[in-house]
């Protein structure tokens, strides 16, 4: 990656934080909190977006950034008012602002005029008030330097100096502010020292007695005399940039052929300078006063205190930021690499492993022997489990990055459906891993729609029904035991069950016959090929329906969960883990081999004297569960093992694969539920069919991961084949 | 010779990240903070050769941030440059009333950026 790449991701992911706080903040302020800092951190959130576009040259991203930060700046200064109107403008145009940067990013060109109503707008608004806005959306400079002309070069006139060099006469005086800005005559000389030869002449002023001595007191002026060739006078000046208005300067231009003339001081401090002190035609360069006057400064701070103690610090004031809870004050962070703190969680993960292989071997014996070493195992064992739980908080994110999306989907879909949709969003300082919230993006995102195509009726139909006319989506988060729920909530028309009831036996989803529980029909929703094209309007669209929601979430070892109410609305529940580092197993026996099948996908157990199997005509074996054939993988075959366990000695693992279809895994044991690392095999063998992955157990062994979903659809493909 | 320090105060990662690929390639050794708080509890902690600070930023901002520095006895002679896309006057002559040394405006060209500096450290 070049540094401009890298650059370039650091400014993009920049941009997604601040479009972030841009949507907070103005969601707050629509909400009716005009609070000032809002205000300031929409400006300088805008403010920063541009300015890192321009670094960049995204000229359309930066002209439409400046028309909307002109205006933030305006409404900040109270010259527009924040009416309705301007808020809504803002927002829409946090969408475009957000349309640019992603433009910019995929290196993909928008149409010419995009958001050119909106920059219009603003345009206009800002020029309601005031004078026409500059059209200063022209690149910037690299140095904007404002330099004035103040005085007029009548040398310039004269004929050209024999030698072509001209004589710069240069009378300078600093003010004590030079000093107070940290400003150095010295590095002022040494710079104008590059445009030619040039002598420098001290000008003392009286010099007053040690004790005396102000340590920015102004106690020297310097004459200077610059031959060269190139030298302007916009040149020289440009090097007194920095401290014009902290000193006195005059600069004339003399040919070479007058050079020996005496130039006259303009300045009546200068003059009176000069008579005071003789001028050194050749004197050498002065010491730096800001040095000398430190010195002394030093010097004198231990007989007279008074004169260098400085102002006591004033304590920063309290700015309208330090109420704001997400920026603590003084809040230290630094970015790190992902795949070094993965590295880390998976040492960690060792580590977990290793201690918990110590503590299996200790027997009682040991414990009765060695006390000492006992005590310091479960030491080690406690601050092992402390330590991967902060490994862990490290890779957590707050889910607010995934929620921050929707508030412009429902907007969106609001605008479309012209239904009126409200989005309250609850918990979004819940932190998962960064992992599963890559995944929540897409199902969330199509859980939201739903609610919104679905859900939410019409305006009309809501005032009809003594509903208020707008309708609300909420989203919440919150932390359950070792899992998150994610719910999206609507307060619409709930599951039509008739309706989807008829649906699902139409499509074969569901036999003619089967009776069904309210809740197992609005689950339905989820089931695959429930939803198809034909059904799925323009928005929920895309020509997937919610078993896509199902399947991803259950790609993360997470669980949707339905529930409805008719008239009143619809409640969408994720239950996910934590972390996609650790999971949840139970622990099986296949010839004499450990296996771990994910707990999140296991329905229940059965002992095999007890389960109900029967054969298919084609000769594959099922179980029978409540009605339900279930197709039966013998783990032993599956794997080409040879199992000595008796047939009626064995288990049953029902399991529950993608959209809620099921498989039976047998097994020859199960020896209970633990924990485990996450190792993969593809990164260390290859991918095995069947086999989601490995971990080492407590013990050392290696025990490989059953993967549910691709037992299921190899099988079905078997049986179709 | 030990390097010259810089200190960059800037709440955009951008261009903190910018000014410490030129300012470490160029031979500085650079420390960064978010905010006028921050750069300000660095400044109590190192020894600092030349400060380049942003204005617009959360927490503290830049005028803040060179007014307290300033008010702190030993950095009165520190040079601070103001590091800023107003292209109007208004912020940066603020920036100089509070006590900055000179200014840079962004976007900055590396070159430009080193002369500027060398224009006001030794």
């Amino acid at each position: 990656m070049s540094d401009l790449d890298e650059f370039k991701a650091t400014y993009f992911d920049e941009c997604s934080e601040l479009l972030l706080e841009l949507e907070e903040q103005f969601s707050a302020i629509q909400d009716g909190d005009r609070e000032a800092g809002r205000l300031n951190a929409v400006f300088r959130a805008i403010h920063s977006i541009k300015g890192g576009g321009g670094a960049f040259g995204f000229d359309a991203l930066v002209r439409f950034a400046h028309s909307f930060e002109t205006l933030l700046d305006y409404v900040r200064e109270g010259r527009i008012e924040l009416g309705e109107d301007v808020v809504v403008l803002c927002i829409r145009s946090i969408d475009i602002v957000a349309d640019f940067v992603a433009a910019a990013r995929s290196g993909e060109a928008l149409a010419a005029d995009y958001g050119a109503e909106e920059k219009a707008q603003f345009d206009a608004l800002a020029r309601g008030e005031v004078a026409p806005a500059p059209d200063d959306t022209a690149p910037m400079e690299d140095f904007d330097i404002d330099f004035t002309p103040v005085a007029v070069d009548l040398d310039s006139a004269r004929p050209a100096p024999s030698d072509g060099r001209a004589l710069w006469h240069i009378d300078f005086l600093p003010l004590p502010t030079l000093y107070e800005r940290a400003n150095d005559p010295l590095l002022l000389f040494r710079e104008l020292a590059l445009l030619g030869e040039m002598q420098v002449t001290a000008r003392p002023t009286s010099i007053p007695a040690l004790a005396d001595f102000e340590p920015f007191g102004v106690y020297c002026g310097w004459a200077l005399e610059l031959r060269s060739e190139t030298a302007t006078e916009a040149a020289i000046r440009e090097v007194f940039e920095f401290v014009e208005g902290d000193c006195l300067i005059d600069i004339a231009r003399q040919d070479a052929a007058e050079a020996d003339e005496d130039a006259v001081p303009s300045f009546a401090a200068l003059a009176e300078l000069a008579k005071a002190e003789p001028r050194a035609p050749r004197a050498p360069e002065p010491e730096a006063p800001a040095d000398l006057t430190a010195m002394l400064a030093d010097a004198l701070s231990e007989s007279a205190p008074a004169v260098a103690a400085p102002p006591p610090p004033s304590r920063p004031a309290e700015t309208d930021e330090s109420a704001n809870p997400g920026r603590p004050v003084g809040m230290a962070s630094i970015r790190v690499d992902l795949d070094k703190v993965d590295r880390v969680v998976n040492m960690v993960g060792e580590l977990v492993i290793t201690q918990s292989m110590l503590t299996q071997q200790m027997d009682d014996a040991i414990r009765d022997r060695y006390q000492e070493l006992v005590r310091g195992l479960e030491v080690l064992a406690q601050t092992t489990r402390g330590l991967q739980d902060a490994v862990m908080a490290i890779r957590a994110q707050p889910v607010k990055s995934v929620f921050s999306r929707m508030p412009r989907l429902v907007r969106e879909l609001s605008g479309r459906t012209g239904k009126k949709i409200r989005l309250e969003t609850i918990g979004e300082n819940t932190e998962i891993d960064k992992t599963v919230i890559e995944q929540l993006s897409d199902p969330l995102t199509h859980m939201v729609r739903n609610s919104a195509d679905h859900g939410i009726e019409d305006p009309a139909a809501r005032l009809a029904m003594g509903k208020p006319e707008t309708g609300t989506i909420r989203l919440s988060a919150e932390q359950a035991g070792g899992n998150i729920l994610i719910a999206v909530e609507d307060d619409g028309q709930g599951i039509d069950r008739e309706r989807v009831l008829a649906l699902a036996r139409k499509r074969g989803v569901v036999a003619p016959d089967q009776q069904l529980t309210e809740e197992q029909i609005d689950n339905l929703i989820f089931a695959p090929g429930f939803s198809t094209a034909s059904e799925v309007s323009d928005i929920s669209g895309r020509g997937v329906g919610m078993d896509v929601v199902l399947s991803n979430i259950k790609k993360i070892g997470g669980s949707v969960h339905v529930r409805s109410f008719v008239g009143k609305g619809t409640r969408m529940t994720l239950r996910l883990p934590l972390t996609l580092a650790v999971l949840d197993v139970m622990l099986v026996k296949v010839a004499g081999c450990p296996y771990v099948i994910p707990l999140s996908s296991i329905v229940e157990t059965i002992q095999n004297s007890r389960a109900d199997f029967g054969t298919m005509p084609s000769g594959g074996k099922v179980l029978q569960v409540r009605g339900e054939y279930v197709q039966v993988v013998d783990l032993a075959s599956r794997f080409a093992l040879e199992t000595g366990e008796e047939e009626a000695d064995r288990f049953v693992v029902l399991c529950e694969a993608e959209g809620n279809s099921k498989i039976a895994l047998v097994v020859d044991d199960i020896i209970g539920q633990q924990q485990v690392v996450i190792k993969s095999l593809e990164e260390n063998y290859e991918r095995i069919e069947g086999i989601a992955g490995g971990t080492i157990l407590g013990d050392g062994n290696v025990a490989l991961i059953v993967d549910v979903q691709s037992l299921k659809s190899t099988n079905a493909h078997r049986t179709a084949a | 010779m030990t390097k010259m320090r810089v200190l960059t105060v800037d709440d955009s990662r951008t261009i903190l990240a910018m000014l410490h690929h030129t300012l470490t390639n160029a031979g500085f050794e650079v420390i960064q903070a978010e905010n006028g708080q921050v750069g300000l509890d660095m400044l109590g902690r190192q020894e600092v050769d030349v400060v380049i600070t942003d204005i617009n930023m959360p927490v503290m901002d830049g005028i803040e941030f060179i007014r307290n520095v300033r008010a702190t006895g030993r950095h009165q002679s520190l040079p601070i440059l103001i590091l800023t896309t107003e292209t109007s006057q208004d912020k940066r002559d603020q920036g100089r009333a509070a006590g900055g040394t000179g200014w840079i405006v962004k976007p900055f060209d590396p070159e430009k950026l080193i002369s500027v500096i060398n224009k006001v450290v030794h």
